[in-house]
């Protein structure tokens, strides 16, 4: 047996399955984390390449699968990556479990995973933007589900993620010519052109961002920091990918400098909206967008030293997501609703959601105590002695990213509702509201603690260990 | 069976018509029929370079997208708004700037693809830029997804000069039937609301 047909077929199948059976969302979505988990474990105590026994039958996990003469090649190296993809899933499944969502969830949620993986895992990796492609086509209808009307922020979804595609291609096969070739051939310059803004239009990099927080105002909040988490995190593993794969650019030093000035951008102005949103669908795509743009930040003064803290903020965010998307779901907002009147004085009704999405703002704005303070220390002062600027920049986006908390906190303890505090949220959202609650606080007290178990996924890119 | 050359330019005339009528008509079953001219002038652009049983790919996969669109259609009962004329006559003299803009760019085009023959460039250069004026000047699902759709095949056009794996070829007429899948799911979703 092979590995991709594990971690990549297995899903994907179950995922198809479950579309036919058409389950009820919480059902589905059991099925979905069952599945994740199961592949979590296995790939801890098994990973690629290792040997499985059962009772009287073994079998190897080969780590190369073969389809029409190309190879999906999923390695030991690739051991902690899959366990950070599928621990994540994991909990945004059973996260559908107890709020409410859509049946699609487990399906597409299965086939989102596999596609991502598939475009890891890919060997010639240029397949991997028609994979990628593929899982932003099933995307949408997680996003828009059946019955539903299209905002015109999927519109602009589809639409730049679909013109991305073909000059990711175009990257591929001019990278194909050059992969032993010297810095400053006409064609590095070329791909390096098509691959920038191939890479921006996928990764909703300054000016290709628009769609963010877009979306995630039309659609259920949910599903939308599912994607917001999923989608962004594998075009930039798809992304250092090519770092990993090519000496020449990790070595050229204007992509460095193009990182950090579009970082730098994407700091400030998703910092300085968010400080002015009272919409919280699009408040966190403003917050999504400094992640982003961190991320850029990070690798921006190489992708070899950077590649750890890149990795380090995966989990914090990861987390600050899930809570984010899940609490504001516990308030049961319809799509239209003006946040700023219908979340008024909720904390009196929703005290465990509202107190996590507050707790989720404060750690992506790096606040102390939580998971993202230790990261975000990190990223100062190595940007502070290195580009005066760009640390100036994140410090500007966390002030932002502060006041929108402060708004957040006015809007869901002021005015409103009279009368006194009440429990309106379900056991089970208590339940994961309050272990995230702990993860959170975890995090922040014991960083040396959690912050490893993301950063040993670099291991999947053995050219940038640092 | 081999590539036959000598379809390159009635392709380029071809798709250069349709992609222009397309701009110029607002009634869906015009477009999609437009589309449909598109898609016959794309798999003679594509059969001046590879056989013709491969081409034949481009030309299937486009029109099951058309038909998977006209489905939609026809299904949900869709009408779109009325065009003004003096709409369309703008929208296709914005078409015909762009088909001259890709003309002059044919020669600096040719510096990056050197393998791809002028009428190619040419036909791929005016898809992609028809494509996106399409895109630009609508909010509205259908327009849109034609939009992308033209786009995908302009760059379809060009990228077949350069990869002859039937993978990809496979993988991109998958591409170009779930957008077509999207678009209709899209379409049927938002019939379903407004009715």
């Amino acid at each position: 047996m092979s590995a991709p047909l594990v971690w990549i077929g297995l899903p994907a199948l179950v995922g198809v399955i479950l579309l036919f059976l058409r389950l009820r969302d919480r059902v589905a979505a059991g099925i979905a984390a069952s599945v994740t988990c199961g592949l979590t474990l296995l790939a801890i105590g098994k990973p690629p390449g290792g040997v499985i026994s059962l009772f009287f039958w073994s079998t190897k996990l080969e780590p190369v699968f073969t389809v029409l003469g190309r190879e999906f090649i999923l390695t030991a190296n690739d051991r902690w990556l899959l366990v950070m993809l599928y621990a994540t899933m994991t909990l945004w499944f059973l996260g559908g479990m107890v709020t409410p969502s859509t049946h699609l969830l487990g399906p597409i949620g299965l086939g989102l995973i596999a596609f991502m993986i598939a475009a890891l895992a890919v060997e010639p990796f240029l397949y991997a933007a028609l994979l990628l492609q593929m899982a932003v086509f099933l995307s949408v209808p997680l996003l828009v589900p059946p019955h539903h009307r299209p905002g015109r922020g999927i519109l602009r979804y589809v639409s730049v993620q679909t013109l991305g595609m073909p000059l990711l291609l175009l990257t591929g096969w001019l990278l194909g010519g050059i992969e032993t070739a010297p810095v400053g051939i006409p064609q590095t310059t070329q791909a390096l052109v098509l691959m920038g803004i191939g890479f921006g239009a996928l990764l909703a990099v300054f000016p290709f961002h628009t769609w963010v927080p877009m979306v995630l105002t039309e659609v259920p909040p949910y599903v939308g920091g599912f994607v917001a988490w999923l989608l962004p995190l594998a075009v930039s593993l798809f992304g250092l990918g090519f770092f990993d794969r090519y000496i020449w650019l990790r070595e050229t030093t204007g992509v460095y400098s193009i990182l950090q000035t579009v970082g730098i951008l994407m700091v400030i102005s998703g910092g300085l909206w968010a400080a002015v949103q009272r919409q919280m669908g699009r408040m966190l795509g403003f917050f999504v967008i400094v992640e982003i743009g961190l991320s850029l930040l990070t690798i921006s003064s190489g992708v070899v030293s950077g590649g750890p803290l890149f990795f380090a903020l995966l989990l914090p965010r990861f987390l600050a997501l899930f809570l984010w998307s899940l609490s504001l779901s516990g308030f049961r907002l319809l799509a239209d609703d003006d946040h700023s009147l219908v979340l008024r004085g909720m904390m009196r009704r929703f005290p465990f959601a509202g107190g996590v999405l507050v707790l989720s703002q404060l750690t992506l704005a790096g606040f102390p105590l939580l998971p993202g303070f230790p990261t975000r220390l990190a990223l100062y002062s190595r940007l502070v002695s290195e580009f005066p600027l760009a640390a100036a920049s994140v410090l500007l986006a966390s002030g932002g990213m502060m006041i929108a908390v402060v708004r957040t906190l006015t809007i869901l303890v002021g005015g409103g509702e009279s009368g006194g505090w009440q429990v309106s949220e379900g056991l089970g959202l208590r339940i994961f509201l309050s272990i995230g609650v702990i993860l959170l606080l975890l995090g922040g007290l014991l960083p040396q603690t959690f912050l490893p178990f993301g950063i040993q996924a670099l291991q999947s890119f053995p050219h940038i260990l640092p | 069976m081999v590539a036959v050359d000598q379809f390159a330019p009635l392709g380029l005339l071809i798709v250069a018509g349709s992609c222009l009528f397309l701009l110029f008509v607002w009634k869906p079953g015009w477009q999609l029929l437009a589309l449909m001219g598109m898609y016959l002038g794309v798999f003679g652009l594509v059969a001046s370079i590879w056989p013709l049983e491969l081409a034949l790919v481009k030309l299937v996969a486009g029109w099951v997208s058309v038909v998977i669109l006209g489905f939609a259609l026809v299904g949900t009962g869709y009408e779109a708004e009325k065009g003004a004329l003096l709409s369309g006559l703008i929208r296709l003299l914005a078409g015909l700037l762009i088909s001259l803009v890709a003309i002059s760019l044919t020669p600096t085009a040719k510096g990056w693809l050197p393998q791809v023959s002028p009428e190619v460039l040419i036909g791929g250069i005016m898809l992609l830029g028809l494509g996106l004026l399409q895109i630009s000047l609508t909010t509205r699902i259908l327009p849109l997804i034609l939009g992308l759709l033209t786009c995908l095949a302009g760059f379809e056009v060009l990228y077949a000069r350069l990869e002859l794996s039937v993978l990809v070829t496979g993988l991109l007429a998958t591409v170009n039937i779930c957008l077509a899948l999207l678009g209709a799911y899209l379409l049927v979703n938002m019939l379903e609301v407004r009715g």
